[in-house]
């Protein structure tokens, strides 16, 4: 993970949701024709960078806001799931230079 | 006319001749075999089908005998693409698969996922999961129990609709499966046991006559199980999420990354209309004891 990255969908994903419950979320990345299951911290992230390209502390931010939890608790978490989004493709970290490019 | 009114003598002439038509839900094929073997099991197993007077045809099908001496057949679709060529002794087995395999290969406009599928009033119970994991073997049971039989294989989703269509044919049954589904269903009508193909030895048994005559008509998914066998088990239910269970199907569809989104939307409204759970099993009367309370009001997952 790169903490100081910003973030965003992969070039061509295009993403659908479904949720039952507030525990599992079912997204499926048109792009990709893949379908995942994520956790509700998983998915609030994803939705996140969904809306916008956004930095690390942002999304600590928005997370923390969203949860009640410290920033602390939220971005030691945050850097494992978006290790796992990446992996899925469903995001990407970008250097800042090219987020602010 | 209905394939039992044919002496088998008649039936051989046709199925060397022209060849059958047949209609198996929404599929309608021409069935043409030159190996008179094969004539005796079809005429018990497909008794119950009628012999269809449409034109069209979906798929036109040949079983031939190829390669002399070494006695192996072949499976042609529409004369012009062919199976490998498999020992002749197993062609009954080869002509089920390769009924199946005519469908998850070539129709698209249905979403197609790997499962046993009976409904009773209409209302399907999908049993969904890899191969050895018990589908066919309860949905036989379910079948000597009333349950009407929409197909052993393959759940044939309308994806607009959520429909259910029937492929009602012979339910392919392997190794213990086939002692074990004649001793539970003593009415069951079998066709040959057939040695050395690469499930083992299989059987197929006959469908009902009521699942046969009302395969033109569809049911509605209402339980999703995913059966897992082992002798060890304690056979129980466990409630599966919904999330969960859809992403079960779409590992167990065979066109999802086809249909793509169009799939994602319909197994989403499918789950969400269904009970689902987990099948742990380990004896097939403890299960089918299960399903009957998966299957009544009896069964009350946690709220989501």
């Amino acid at each position: 993970m790169t903490p100081h990255a910003n973030w965003r969908l992969p070039a061509g994903a295009s993403l659908f949701w479904r949720q039952w419950d507030l525990e599992e979320t079912v997204v499926f990345n048109r792009g990709a024709g893949s379908t995942h299951l994520i956790d509700a911290f998983s998915a609030a992230s994803l939705r996140r960078i969904a809306a916008g390209p956004c930095s690390f502390g942002i999304l600590v931010d928005y997370l923390s806001d969203l949860s009640g939890a410290d920033e602390e608790q939220v971005g030691g978490r945050l850097g494992e799931v978006l290790d796992s989004l990446q992996q899925l493709g469903l995001a990407e970290p970008v250097s800042p230079c090219a987020f602010a490019s | 006319m209905r394939i039992r009114e044919l002496t088998p003598r008649a039936l051989n002439e046709r199925l060397r001749g022209e060849g059958i038509g047949l209609r198996w839900g929404p599929f309608v094929s021409q069935i043409r075999i030159e190996l008179p073997e094969l004539t005796e099991p079809i005429h018990r197993l497909y008794a119950d089908f009628s012999l269809c007077e449409e034109q069209f045809r979906d798929f036109r099908i040949t079983i031939r005998h190829r390669g002399g001496r070494a006695q192996r057949a072949e499976f042609v679709l529409d004369n012009c693409y062919a199976l490998p060529l498999f020992p002749r002794a197993i062609a009954l087995g080869m002509l089920e698969w390769g009924l199946n395999w005519c469908v998850y290969n070539n129709i698209h406009s249905y979403l197609l996922i790997h499962a046993a599928v009976a409904a009773r009033d209409d209302r399907a119970i999908l049993l969904t999961g890899p191969p050895g994991s018990g589908k066919s073997t309860l949905c036989a049971a379910l079948v000597g129990r009333g349950w009407r039989l929409l197909s052993d294989e393959l759940a044939v989703i309308d994806p607009r609709t959520l429909d259910i269509w029937p492929l009602a044919r012979p339910i392919c049954l392997k190794e213990e499966a086939i002692d074990l589904i004649r001793e539970n269903v003593p009415a069951a009508v079998f066709g040959p046991a057939i040695h050395g193909t690469a499930k083992g030895t299989i059987a197929h048994m006959r469908p009902p006559a009521e699942s046969v005559e009302r395969s033109n008509r569809p049911a509605r998914a209402t339980w999703i199980v995913l059966p897992r066998y082992d002798p060890g088990f304690r056979t129980g239910l466990e409630p599966v999420s919904s999330a969960r269970g859809m992403l079960s199907l779409a590992d167990n569809a065979f066109n999802y990354h086809l249909l793509g989104e169009t799939a994602f939307d319909a197994l989403s409204e499918l789950v969400g209309q269904c009970r689902i759970a987990r099948l742990y099993n380990s004896s097939l009367t403890d299960a089918l004891r299960e399903l009957e309370v998966l299957t009544t009001d009896a069964f009350r997952p946690p709220p989501q």
